[in-house]
């Protein structure tokens, strides 16, 4: 998926919507979108693991990422869908309310956050882009799928 | 003509066959120039056969074809330089062999004449082993050395079963043609990876397995002992192998040096006996602290490198590769897994697959009516179901004869005349089953012979046949594999077990148990000692380390004893770890898979067996004994309107270490699911895995161990003893 980075200056992001706000992951992470699929909800994690689904056959972990950003969560609607990445070896599914748009962010557009306390938003966030159509907040991705679940045991699978 | 153009000669060969525009254009210059230039290879040359091996290798990446040739051909007239010293290792007297001092050798085994000797060498090698070992052109290729480590395991496992089978009938030529070609092919693909420790050893057993063959020596006593020493020691070596990463460097285990010498001895006294002269030769006196193994001439190219040091231990390969190439980190060579699957089976499943994609475009071009398509399409995936399981599927053949020469092993040592005999080792089990399952039945067997087949004079007093018997058996009933070891011996007496287990506080002194329980206490952890236990049957050498295993294969191990007439320990498997014969259960909403292996019965218990202590929770009382009762609902948070173990059901299941009973809404019915893995979840405490239910949906698959253990640790349930101890 390194073909997905343009020149070194610009990534490309999946743009998709949490609440009201408009959240972007690299694209280099993203393996497919999908609908909702019936979950089964998993005893012994933390609330934002919503359960798992069958995707064609694997079993994919579901990880609500309002919850894990610590907004309010939201009913699924017709537009939510599962963003399903892949981080080192583990692969999972992110739920988003709505997904927009793939856009090419050029680095220099983004405006790094300041870090705030532990488990605050900040650590999730590589930072702000300031476009024409408004700010994107850039996740970072392994900081929001590892928190939790240990990526070291991911990849050991 | 010597070893090393013979073998240049055989592998050209067999690069021949394996053909590619470059290798045709070039092998005819090569042969020619080596067959003109063969007298002169020297003993030393092989430094000249890695590189020639190194430019074919090479020729793969190049397009300059002539130009690569031209080298080769050059690097073939110069393979012996003049100025080349001549080994001329000293001779050497072998203390048992005082003919063996008669001077030019005579290399029996080895081909004349240059020209002629391609097809003969190449003939007796199995075309594709051959064509697999040029692969290995590109040396220190990790692929390359794990085909070798599978090749060559199968080649000492089919020379250890025909051993096995001389055992019995020590000239069965059909055994020791198998041993022979089993020796003879691995010195050839071993010599073209350049691994002179295989290749000496091998060609030395092969000699002493030809004369075997041709009825000059019979596998017997001494010799026989000499023929499983060359097998032990090769799957050390092999072993090795398999953790190194260059053919031609790694550390040859201790058991090598004095097995060669064992074999040259051998090999002289033969030749001695036979009237050939036989010069053995070393580079170095056995006084020095490096030593190089002594050798017949056949051998003596390779053992010139094969440096002995002082420690035995630590004999490694002299000579470094001349190249610098990536060292793969140590812990990055995990072993990939393989796996050999028959060709009909591969066959059917592509055709079948084939099948799948014909009813597919049916269905898109609307040409089937539904049903029709849709029955086809249940068909063949069934089909493709059995067949994707059966791929996983492997003889227990290869177990077995590892068991059985554990078994001979203890026959040997203890002097005692027993018979073992093996039926079914044609049955099919999954591979991962089968390489755990080896470990405890060599247990048992070992247990079933040194304890339980009592000696020949006991034996006769008894009126039995002075010999004693060991059947290991396995057969299939429905979906489990049964693997049963039956001896004659003496039975388990179960008065002895009663007052072992008594004394060591397992059963309470007033317990009353039925004989089949008593035997289970056999299995129990911490029954007995091996002393103890060899007084009162023979049995319970660690049979908990056994019983532990046959568990985490999800399998069930019984014993059935007559007290002196013999016992049968019977193993039950189920057929796949991948398939998972399981209980639907609902929980409130939620449904989970329990493994049918861990349930012991269902029941909904009456008010009166239940009992609840406080701060202990709550136990059902099932035939007198007191079973912590776990809500499911409770453990694993789910919401669900059945709280009193009467109004829902109780699923009684026994892990490794207790027992206990799951509350649960309902029985939702048996299922068999395939286990999957929860992916970055996995971690999850009680569930075991998950599943894809009929509906498409995941079901989770519960690990009994971790429910309790979560009972205990949230204070939802406890230890039926503790409680005990509390109620009193």
């Amino acid at each position: 998926m390194k073909e997905n980075r343009v020149t070194s200056g610009v990534d490309r992001f999946l743009t998709f919507m949490l609440g009201d706000e408009e959240y972007a992951l690299g694209v280099r992470y993203v393996q497919s979108i999908i609908g909702i699929l019936p979950f089964t909800s998993v005893p012994g994690h933390p609330d934002y693991v919503l359960g798992v689904i069958n995707l064609r056959g694997a079993i994919l972990p579901v990880i609500d990422l309002k919850r894990r950003l610590g907004m309010p969560p939201r009913d699924i609607t017709h537009e939510s869908c599962i963003v399903v990445v892949q981080v080192k070896n583990a692969v999972l599914g992110l739920l988003a309310d709505r997904v927009r748009e793939v856009v090419s962010i050029p680095e220099d557009t983004v405006q790094h956050p300041p870090k705030l306390g532990p488990e605050s938003l900040g650590n999730h966030v590589i930072g702000v882009a300031a476009t024409e159509a408004g700010a994107r907040i850039l996740l970072d991705v392994e900081a929001v799928v590892s928190g939790g679940l240990s990526l070291e045991e991911l990849s050991s699978q | 003509m010597d070893v090393v153009s013979q073998r240049l000669v055989s592998a050209l060969a067999c690069l021949e066959r394996v053909g590619g525009p470059d290798f045709a254009k070039a092998l005819p210059h090569v042969e020619a120039v080596l067959a003109e230039h063969a007298a002169q290879l020297s003993p030393g040359s092989r430094a000249f056969l890695k590189r020639a091996r190194d430019l074919l290798a090479a020729s793969q990446e190049t397009d300059d074809v002539d130009g690569l040739l031209e080298k080769v051909v050059r690097l073939i007239r110069g393979a012996a330089p003049p100025d080349l010293p001549a080994s001329q290792p000293q001779s050497m007297e072998v203390p048992a062999a005082p003919a063996s001092t008669v001077s030019m050798p005579e290399p029996v085994a080895v081909a004349t004449a240059p020209v002629a000797a391609p097809p003969v060498v190449t003939a007796a090698a199995p075309a594709v082993e051959l064509t697999r070992a040029v692969v290995s052109l590109t040396e220190a290729d990790p692929d390359t050395l794990r085909d070798f480590v599978t090749e060559a395991r199968e080649y000492v496992s089919s020379a250890e079963a025909a051993l096995l089978k001389l055992e019995t009938t020590p000239t069965d030529a059909g055994a020791l043609g198998a041993v022979f070609r089993a020796f003879h092919t691995l010195k050839g693909v071993s010599a073209f990876l350049g691994m002179a420790p295989i290749t000496e050893l091998a060609h030395l057993a092969e000699s002493m397995f030809g004369r075997m063959r041709d009825g000059l020596i019979v596998c017997k006593g001494e010799h026989s002992e000499l023929a499983f020493a060359c097998v032990d020691v090769l799957k050390d070596v092999v072993d090795v192998v398999s953790h190194s990463t260059q053919a031609d460097h790694f550390v040859v285990p201790a058991s090598l040096p004095p097995l060669m010498l064992r074999l040259e001895r051998e090999q002289a006294r033969a030749a001695a006996m036979d009237g050939t002269p036989v010069r053995v030769e070393a580079s170095a006196t056995p006084d020095l602290p490096v030593l190089t193994a002594p050798e017949v001439p056949a051998a003596k190219l390779e053992a010139v490198e094969s440096q002995v040091a002082d420690a035995p231990s630590a004999v490694t390969e002299s000579q470094p590769r001349p190249e610098t190439r990536v060292q793969p980190a140590s812990d990055a060579r995990v072993p990939e897994s393989t796996i050999r699957v028959r060709t009909d089976r591969l066959d059917r499943l592509i055709d079948m697959v084939g099948e799948l994609v014909i009813a597919q475009s049916m269905v898109s071009e609307g040409h089937a009516s539904g049903s029709a398509t849709s029955s086809q399409a249940s068909k063949i995936t069934r089909e493709l179901y059995d067949l994707t399981l059966s791929l996983r599927m492997v003889p227990l053949r290869a177990t077995f004869q590892k068991v059985l020469r554990a078994g001979r092993d203890v026959v040997r040592r203890l002097g005692r005349a027993c018979e073992i005999t093996v039926e079914g080792d044609d049955t099919e089990i999954d591979r991962n089953t089968v390489e755990m399952l080896a470990d405890p039945l060599i247990h048992m067997i070992r247990n079933a012979i040194d304890h339980g087949v009592e000696g020949a004079d006991e034996r006769v007093a008894q009126g039995k046949s002075h010999q004693g018997k060991v059947i290991l058996r396995a057969y299939r009933t429905g979906s489990e594999i049964v693997i049963e070891l039956e001896d004659d011996g003496r039975g388990i007496d179960t008065a002895r077990v009663l007052k072992k287990a008594v004394e060591r506080g397992l059963v309470a002194s007033d317990a009353r148990l039925s004989d089949e329980a008593i035997r289970m206490l056999i299995f129990e952890p911490g029954f007995s000692t091996q002393e103890e236990v060899s007084e009162i049957s023979g049995r319970g050498v660690g049979m908990d380390v056994v019983r532990q295993a046959v568990d985490s294969l999800k399998g069930r191990i019984g014993v059935h004893s007559v007290l002196g007439r013999g016992t049968t320990f019977s193993i039950r498997l189920p057929l796949t770890l991948a398939i998972t014969e399981g209980m639907l259960v609902r929980v409130g909403a939620e449904r989970y898979i329990i493994p049918i292996a861990n349930i012991a019965t269902n029941l909904r218990p009456e008010s009166r067996d239940l009992c609840r202590i406080a701060q202990r929770g709550e136990f059902v009382r099932l035939r007198g004994e007191l079973i912590p009762v776990v809500p499911l609902a409770q453990v694993f948070c789910v919401e669900s309107n059945v709280f009193e173990p009467s109004q829902g059901l109780l699923v009684v299941l026994t892990s490794a270490s207790t027992r206990f009973a799951v509350l649960v809404d309902e029985l939702l019915g048996q299922q068999q699911v395939v286990a999957k893995s929860l992916g970055a979840l996995s971690a999850a405490r009680g569930i075991a895995g998950g599943a894809i239910l009929g509906d498409g949906r995941v079901g989770l698959i519960i690990d009994p161990e971790g429910v309790f253990e979560l009972a205990k640790s949230t204070g939802i349930a406890c230890n039926p003893r503790s409680a005990e101890e509390q109620a009193a």
